[in-house]
C-alpha cells in the first residue's frame, strides 16, 4: 500500500471537496481519498503513482496542488 | 417535447456547488441541458419530456447533493429558444461565444446524412418523381428516392447548406405532405395509412352514389320500355349536371390538385391525363349544354327529347372507376409493407432493470449500456446484451427465422425482441436503441425497400415519355378523326379522352417497388436480408458462386486430430512449443492448437521475437532458441529444411482433408500438427441444390490443395481455388468475372469484405447481430447454406414478378390505345372512356395484387399460387377488357 501527502489551496465548501474527490477518483490505483476544508489531502493506493498523474487529474479543477 | 424547469437552490456556496448539481442532473435521463447560478440560487433544466416524465426526480438528485431545490416553473421551449439555450449555456460554461459556438456546431453537421420521410399525398409513380425532383432543387442534396409503393423518400443531403425542415418543405411545395420518418410511430403510419384508404373509399362511396342515376338514365338509350323513361328524358341533361358538379370537383379535385403539382415542375403526370380526360367530357358537355340552353332558352330537353351531345356520365363514370381502383390500390400497397410493420411491432416498451440493487420497469428508451435487465419466462428481450446470471432457452424466429429455441448461457449473447421461453437469466446491456439487431435489420429493409433496382429504371426512362406521347397521341387521334376522316366533333373528342385515359401507365410505376417490397419483406421473414433491388437483380443472373471455405463450408472450428513427435521430442514438447507461440496468433488453427494444450493440462513456454507469417505460419524463439510452426513453405523458405522425409506422411493425414502444420528449429524438424475443420452439415446439400438450379460451385481456400480438394469431395465441388492468400480472394473472383460468369461470393461479411465487394453479389453468412458491419448484397442471420439456395430462389421468383407486373402493366396500354383510337370501329371494337378508365384502374389493381402472391413463397417448395394466378388475371382481364370493347361498341351504335 502507498500513501501521498500533499497540500491543496483553502475549498470553499463541501461541494469543492466532492468535485475534488471525483476527479482524484479517476487516478486509477487509488484506493482512498481524504481531504479537510483546509486543502490537506491524503491519498491510498495500491501502486506507486506519480505526483504529475494527480496533478493531471486536477487540471480542470479550480485546486491545484501547492 | 422540450421543456424548461425553473428552480429555486439554496445551499451553494461557489462553482464548484453549480458544477456538482450539474454533474448529477446530467445523468438523469432526459436531461439535455442544465444552468446553474451559486449567486442568484437559481437553477434552469431544459429536458425532454417524453423521457423524464416525473420532474421530483431532478429535486431530489439536488437534494441528495446537499442542498435544497423547489420549482418555481416547468414550461414548454420553442425550437428557437432551444437553439438559443444550447448556445447561451454551452458559450457560459466552456467560454465560447455564441459565434464559436455556431462555428462549432457547424462542424459537428452531418455533409452527407441521410434521412427517411414519410411523403402523403402521391396518386402515382409520377408524384414520385415529381417530388424526387423537388428534393433534388433543395441546396445540398446529394441524392433523392421515392418509393411510390412505400410511400417514403430516403435523402442523403449536406446538413450545413440545409436541414430536414427544408426538404420538409420542398415536398410541401410540390404539393404533397411530408413527415421525418422517425417522427411517426407505426401506430400513427398506421392511422396515416388508414385514413389515404378511407378517404379513398368515401370519395369513390361518394361518387358512385351520384352516378348511378345516370346508370339509369343510360338505359333509356337502350331500352324503350324503362319505367320513367318518358317522364324523366328531358330531365337527363339537368340532373346530370347536377349530379356531375359534385363528383368533377370534390371527389375529383385530386386529380387537378396533381396536374397543378406536375405543371410547376412543367411537366405532365399521370393526374395530368385523368384531369385532362374528365375535364374534355365535363367541359364539352357544358359547352354543349350552354348552346342549347341559350338557344332554346330552356334548361331541359324540348318535346319530352333528351339533350343531345352530352357526356356528363363519362366524366362521373370515370372519376368514379379511377378512384376505385385507387382504393384497392391503396389498401393492397399497404399490405405490401407487411413485413417492416410485423419487425417494428416486435419491440419490446419496456425493460426491467436492476440498479443500485432496485428493480424496476422502465421505459426502453431510457436503457443505458451496462444496466442489468431481469427477464423472466414468457418475457420479451428488450434490447441486446450479454448474460450474466441464469440461463434459458430464447425463441429467436422472428428476427433470425431460426425456429428451434435456442440454448443460451452465462456469456452467450441475446437478441433483442427474441422470446424467453422457459428460465429466468439477467443480462448485461450492450446494445441499445438503433444500436440493436432488430433496429439495424428494420434500417436495412427501410432501405433496401427505398432502393431502386436497375430494371426500375427501365420503367422510369418509359414513364418520362410515356405521358406526353399519350397526349400526342390523343391529340392525332382528335386531329386524324375530325379533320382528316370527318367524324363529328363528339365521335373524335370521345377518342382522343379514351385514349387519354387507357394509355395511362399508373400501373408500371407500381411494377417494380410492389415486387420488391414484399419479396424483400418475405426474406427477412425467414433470416435473410436482402439490400434492395440491384441484389435481388444481381441473384437472379448469378451463373457462379465462390464459397470460402473456413467458416463457411466448414464450422470453422478447427479441432486437433493429431500430434507427431520427431527425433528426441515427445509430443507434449510438440504441443508445448507450438501452443507457446500460437498463442499470441490469432488465426483459427493457432486457437484450436492453443485449446488442445489447454486440454492436456501443458504448461507453458514464454516466447520472444514472435513474428506471423501471413499464409505461411509462425516463428519465435523460446529460451534462446528459434522455432518455426506453419507450413511446408515456411519451412523450406526460412527454416532452411528439407522436409521430404515426412511429405508421405503429411500427404496421408491432408487426403482426409486434415491442414497439417511443421514445428521445426533452425536445425531440425520436430513434429507435426494436424487439425480438421469439419465441414457443416447442411453444406453438401446447399451444393447440391445450388448445382440443381444450374449454378457452377468454386470453393476458395488458403489450404493447401491436397487438403482442400478432400474437403471440397465431401462437400460435392470440383471447382477447387486452393493455397490463396486473403487479399488474393478478390483477385479469383475477377478471374472468374473475366470469364463472363455472373459471380456471388459467399463468406464472412467482415474478414471477407474485399471479395464480396468484388463480386456481382457479395452473400455475407452467419453474421449473428452484426447485420450493419457486413459486406454484401445480402445478409444470412443464420449459419445454415440452404439458406443462399433459398436467398437464390427467392430473387428469382420476385423478379419474375417484377417482369410479369410489367407485361400486365404495358399489355393494357399497348392493346387499349388502338382501340380506344377506334382504329377497329369496323369490326366492332370501341372503347368508351369511362369503360377506359375502369379497364386502367384494374391494370394498377392486378399489379399490385400480384406482387402480393409472393407471400405464398416457401422456401425450397414451388410457389403454384403465384405462377398460376397470373395466367388466370391475363384471361381475366382479356376477357373482361374484350367485353368493355364490344359493350362500348354497342353503346357507341
Amino acid at each position: 500500500m502507498f500513501s501521498y501527502q500533499y497540500k491543496l489551496g483553502k475549498l470553499n465548501c463541501e461541494a469543492c471537496i466532492k468535485l475534488v474527490k471525483m476527479d482524484l477518483g479517476t487516478v486509477k490505483g487509488i484506493t482512498n481519498i481524504d481531504l479537510d476544508i483546509d486543502g490537506a489531502l491524503e491519498l491510498k493506493a495500491d501502486r506507486e503513482i506519480d505526483k504529475s498523474e494527480i496533478v493531471s487529474a486536477l487540471k480542470d479543477s479550480e485546486y491545484k496542488i501547492l | 417535447m422540450t421543456k424548461q424547469l425553473d428552480l429555486k437552490i439554496s445551499g451553494m456556496h461557489c462553482s464548484s456547488c453549480e458544477k456538482l448539481i450539474s454533474h448529477a442532473l446530467h445523468e438523469i435521463p432526459g436531461v439535455k441541458d442544465v444552468v446553474i447560478s451559486h449567486k442568484d440560487g437559481t437553477g434552469q433544466v431544459t429536458y425532454d419530456s417524453s423521457l423524464l416524465t416525473d420532474t421530483d426526480a431532478i429535486v431530489d438528485a439536488v437534494r441528495k447533493d446537499g442542498y435544497s431545490a423547489k420549482i418555481t416553473a416547468d414550461k414548454a421551449l420553442k425550437v428557437a429558444d432551444v437553439k438559443k439555450t444550447e448556445i447561451e449555456s454551452v458559450s457560459s460554461s466552456s467560454a465560447m461565444s455564441p459565434s464559436m459556438h455556431m462555428e462549432k456546431m457547424k462542424n459537428d453537421l452531418d455533409p452527407n446524412k441521410r434521412v427517411h420521410l414519410s411523403v402523403g399525398g402521391m396518386h402515382c409513380a409520377s408524384c414520385a418523381a415529381i417530388i424526387e425532383r423537388s428534393l433534388k432543387q433543395v441546396s445540398g442534396v446529394k441524392s433523392a428516392n421515392v418509393n411510390f409503393a412505400a410511400e417514403k423518400a430516403s435523402v442523403v443531403f449536406d446538413e450545413t447548406k440545409s436541414s430536414e425542415k427544408d426538404l420538409i418543405e420542398a415536398v410541401k411545395k410540390a404539393g404533397y405532405t411530408a413527415d421525418l420518418a422517425t417522427d411517426l410511430s407505426p401506430e400513427m403510419e398506421r392511422m396515416q395509412r388508414e385514413k389515404v384508404i378511407s378517404g379513398y373509399f368515401n370519395k369513390f362511396l361518394f361518387s358512385l352514389i351520384l352516378s348511378v342515376p345516370m346508370l339509369y338514365f343510360m338505359f333509356f338509350d337502350f331500352f324503350k320500355w324503362v319505367p320513367g323513361r318518358e317522364l324523366l328524358l328531358s330531365y337527363v341533361g339537368i340532373v346530370s349536371l347536377i349530379l356531375t358538379i359534385p363528383v368533377q370537383f370534390y371527389a375529383g379535385a385530386g386529380f387537378y390538385k396533381g396536374m397543378w403539382a406536375s405543371l410547376k415542375m412543367k411537366t405532365f403526370n399521370m393526374d395530368s391525363l385523368i384531369a385532362i380526360g374528365t375535364s374534355t367530357a365535363f367541359f364539352y358537355s357544358i359547352i354543349n349544354y350552354s348552346i342549347y340552353a341559350i338557344t332554346n332558352k330552356t334548361f331541359i330537353g324540348l318535346d319530352g327529347m333528351k339533350i343531345p351531345e352530352l357526356y356528363f356520365e363519362t366524366a362521373a363514370f370515370l372519376i368514379t372507376f379511377v378512384l376505385l381502383g385507387k382504393w384497392l390500390e391503396a389498401k393492397a400497397k399497404g399490405r405490401t409493407s407487411d413485413a417492416i410493420r410485423k419487425l417494428m411491432g416486435l419491440q419490446a416498451k419496456t425493460a426491467r432493470v436492476i440498479r443500485s440493487g432496485i428493480t424496476k420497469d422502465i421505459p426502453i428508451e431510457e436503457v443505458a449500456h451496462g444496466d442489468i435487465i431481469l427477464v423472466r419466462p414468457g418475457e420479451k428481450v428488450p434490447v441486446d446484451g450479454n448474460i450474466t446470471k441464469g440461463s434459458s432457452s430464447l425463441d429467436e424466429s422472428m428476427v433470425t427465422g431460426e425456429s428451434i429455441p435456442i440454448e443460451k448461457n452465462v456469456g452467450d449473447g441475446v437478441i433483442g425482441s427474441t422470446i424467453n421461453k422457459t428460465g429466468t437469466f439477467e443480462f448485461e446491456a450492450t446494445r441499445v436503441g438503433s444500436e440493436t439487431t432488430l433496429a439495424q435489420i428494420i434500417r436495412l429493409i427501410e432501405e433496401a425497400q427505398g432502393s431502386k433496382a436497375p430494371i426500375q429504371a427501365f420503367a422510369d426512362r418509359i414513364s418520362a415519355w410515356f405521358v406526353p406521347a399519350v397526349i400526342g397521341i390523343a391529340i392525332l387521334t382528335f386531329l386524324v378523326w375530325f379533320f382528316v376522316l370527318g367524324a363529328t366533333l363528339s365521335f373524335s373528342l370521345l377518342a382522343f379522352t379514351a385514349v387519354i385515359v387507357i394509355a395511362c401507365p399508373c400501373a408500371l410505376g407500381l411494377a417494380t417497388p410492389t415486387a420488391i417490397m414484399v419479396g424483400t419483406g418475405k426474406g427477412a421473414e425467414n433470416g435473410i436480408l436482402i439490400k434492395g433491388g440491384e441484389p435481388l437483380e444481381s441473384a437472379e443472373k448469378i451463373k457462379a458462386i465462390i464459397f470460402d471455405k473456413t467458416g463457411t463450408l466448414t464450422n470453422g472450428k478447427p479441432e486437433v486430430t493429431d500430434v507427431i513427435s520427431l527425433g528426441n521430442f515427445d509430443e507434449d514438447d510438440v504441443l508445448r512449443i507450438s501452443a507457446s507461440m500460437e498463442k499470441l496468433s490469432e488465426h483459427s488453427l493457432a486457437e484450436a492448437i492453443y485449446a488442445h494444450a489447454q486440454e492436456e493440462d501443458i504448461e507453458l513456454d514464454e516466447v520472444l521475437d514472435f513474428a506471423a507469417i501471413p499464409g505461411l505460419g509462425v516463428s519465435g524463439s523460446i529460451d534462446g532458441k528459434n522455432y518455426f510452426f506453419g507450413n511446408r513453405k515456411l519451412i523450406s523458405d526460412f527454416a532452411d529444411l528439407d522436409y521430404s522425409k515426412i511429405e508421405k506422411k503429411i500427404a496421408k493425414l491432408e487426403e482426409k482433408g486434415k491442414t497439417v502444420m511443421i514445428l521445426a528449429s533452425k536445425e531440425e524438424i520436430i513434429g507435426f500438427i494436424a487439425v480438421a475443420d469439419r465441414v457443416k452439415a447442411t453444406s453438401k446439400e446447399a451444393v447440391d441444390r445450388l448445382k440443381n438450379m444450374g449454378i457452377e460451385i468454386y470453393m476458395v481456400t488458403g489450404d493447401n490443395a491436397r487438403t482442400a480438394k478432400a474437403i471440397a469431395a465431401e462437400i460435392g465441388i470440383t471447382n477447387v481455388l486452393a493455397e490463396v492468400l486473403p487479399e488474393d480472394k478478390a483477385i479469383e473472383v475477377k478471374k472468374l468475372q473475366e470469364k463472363g460468369l455472373r459471380v456471388a461470393m459467399v463468406g464472412d461479411g467482415i474478414n471477407d469484405a474485399p471479395a464480396l465487394a468484388q463480386a456481382d453479389l457479395g452473400i455475407a453468412m452467419g453474421s449473428g447481430t452484426d447485420v450493419a458491419m457486413e459486406t454484401g448484397g445480402i445478409v444470412i442471420i443464420k449459419n445454415d447454406l440452404r439458406d443462399v439456395c433459398v436467398a437464390i430462389q427467392l430473387a428469382r421468383q420476385t423478379m419474375s414478378k417484377v417482369r410479369q407486373n410489367m407485361f400486365f402493366a404495358l399489355f393494357y396500354n399497348v392493346v387499349g390505345i388502338p382501340i380506344a383510337a377506334r382504329v377497329f370501329i369496323s369490326f366492332g371494337l370501341v372503347l368508351k372512356p369511362e369503360l377506359a378508365g375502369l379497364a386502367m384502374a384494374m391494370s394498377s389493381v392486378s399489379v399490385v395484387t400480384n406482387s402480393l402472391l409472393l407471400k405464398y413463397f416457401k422456401p425450397g417448395k414451388l410457389n403454384i399460387i403465384s405462377k398460376v394466378a397470373p395466367i388466370i388475371m391475363t384471361i381475366l382481364f382479356v376477357t373482361l377488357f374484350w367485353q368493355f370493347a364490344v359493350i362500348s361498341s354497342r353503346m357507341a351504335e
